[in-house]
């Protein structure tokens, strides 16, 4: 089986075969970041194709000797991220800025049912939504993809004290979040 | 330690040095109040982590990459020869629109610009004087051939030809 990096290579050279194999490896780890930032399948979706046109235009670009290729694609859809972010009118996705709003989010009936992963993952989603969008996508690299400090420097083109000042401040919104929802005593 | 130093570590528990961690740990073994923010932090990060454990996945997922590899087709029929991709870099796109600006300024400039005036002082190198003679003598030539054009030129012009023997017989006469 071909690696990434002889996929690229093809690629490079035109052979679109090898792109459509490389996209097929990506693809889900791309449109997961795209959709625990833009919290919408369907913004995802445009999300994750721009990052994969960019990734095509860009390939003579890459480097393997300066970071892995999935450092690469976390940077390039960190950039398309925030540029749909910047794209977005005034206001518009911000309705969850609210702590009264969120609060209206679990009833008392939602907090006594078992909840799974799937839906706890909508729930801190939901809750990474109040947060700026810098903020939130140095939280969810680093959170929710598990990402090392180094890693979401190299990403999101940060330095390490720039990316703790802003974990710090994420974690404690999404925690203060977090409590309200799931009433943690 | 201070309890407001502390909180702000608890955030960043898991980015601290091995040292600052066992300093946290020590100081949340005594203080009840730091005790109980580290455990609220701990619940929120065993949930995100339960969270994280979910891989958010797009419901078609072969449509979707059906549709990037359609764009990126298109893109490739676009593409333009590598004569013009070059103009891809932002930065070089840049450049050339300063550059371009700068020669249409200077363009402009040069006829707004009033006409050379050389003072002759003590002074002047003889570069600038030198410069100065010679545009004099272009200035004089070209007046000259303005004022009678040469016998050569006037071959093919009847009327001219007979102007200059005019003027040739003036002279003698003279």
């Amino acid at each position: 089986m071909p690696t990434s990096l002889d996929l690229i290579h093809s690629a490079t050279r035109g052979d679109t075969q090898a792109f459509r194999a490389l996209v097929e490896q990506n693809q889900r780890m791309v449109y997961a970041v795209a959709f625990r930032f833009v919290r919408n399948a369907e913004d995802a979706e445009d999300i994750t194709q721009e990052v994969f046109i960019r990734v095509w235009r860009n390939l003579h670009s890459y480097r393997p000797e300066q970071g892995q290729l999935s450092t690469w694609l976390y940077r390039i859809t960190t950039n398309c991220c925030l540029d749909f972010e910047r794209s977005l009118p005034r206001n518009a996705g911000k309705g969850f800025r609210d702590l009264n709003t969120i609060q209206q989010w679990r009833t008392q009936d939602d907090a006594d049912r078992h909840v799974d992963s799937e839906e706890f993952n909508s729930w801190v989603i939901m809750a990474a939504q109040t947060l700026p969008p810098k903020q939130r996508m140095v939280f969810i690299l680093r959170d929710m993809e598990g990402l090392t400090p180094e890693e979401v420097g190299g990403a999101i083109g940060m330095s390490a004290g720039q990316i703790k000042s802003n974990l710090f401040h994420a974690r404690q919104k999404i925690s203060t979040v977090l409590k309200i929802v799931f009433q943690i005593k | 330690m201070k309890c407001k130093t502390i909180r702000n570590d608890i955030f960043l528990y898991h980015e601290l040095s091995v040292l600052d961690r066992s300093s946290v740990d020590a100081h949340i073994q005594a203080c009840i109040q730091c005790r109980r923010i580290f455990d609220e932090m701990e619940e929120s990060r065993v949930i995100i982590a339960e969270a994280s454990s979910f891989l958010p996945h797009e419901h078609h997922a072969s449509k979707l990459t059906g549709r990037i590899m359609n764009a990126v087709v298109a893109q490739q029929r676009r593409r333009p020869t590598f004569a013009v991709t070059w103009l891809d870099n932002r930065i070089l796109r840049l450049a050339m629109s300063l550059a371009s600006f700068v020669l249409i300024v200077a363009f402009v400039m040069q006829f707004e610009s009033p006409p050379v005036t050389n003072k002759l002082t003590h002074s002047t190198n003889w570069v600038s004087l030198h410069t100065t003679n010679q545009m004099r003598d272009l200035r004089a030539q070209l007046t000259k051939s303005q004022k009678s054009p040469s016998l050569y030129a006037c071959l093919h012009q009847e009327d001219c030809a007979l102007t200059i023997l005019e003027r040739i017989k003036t002279r003698s006469y003279k």
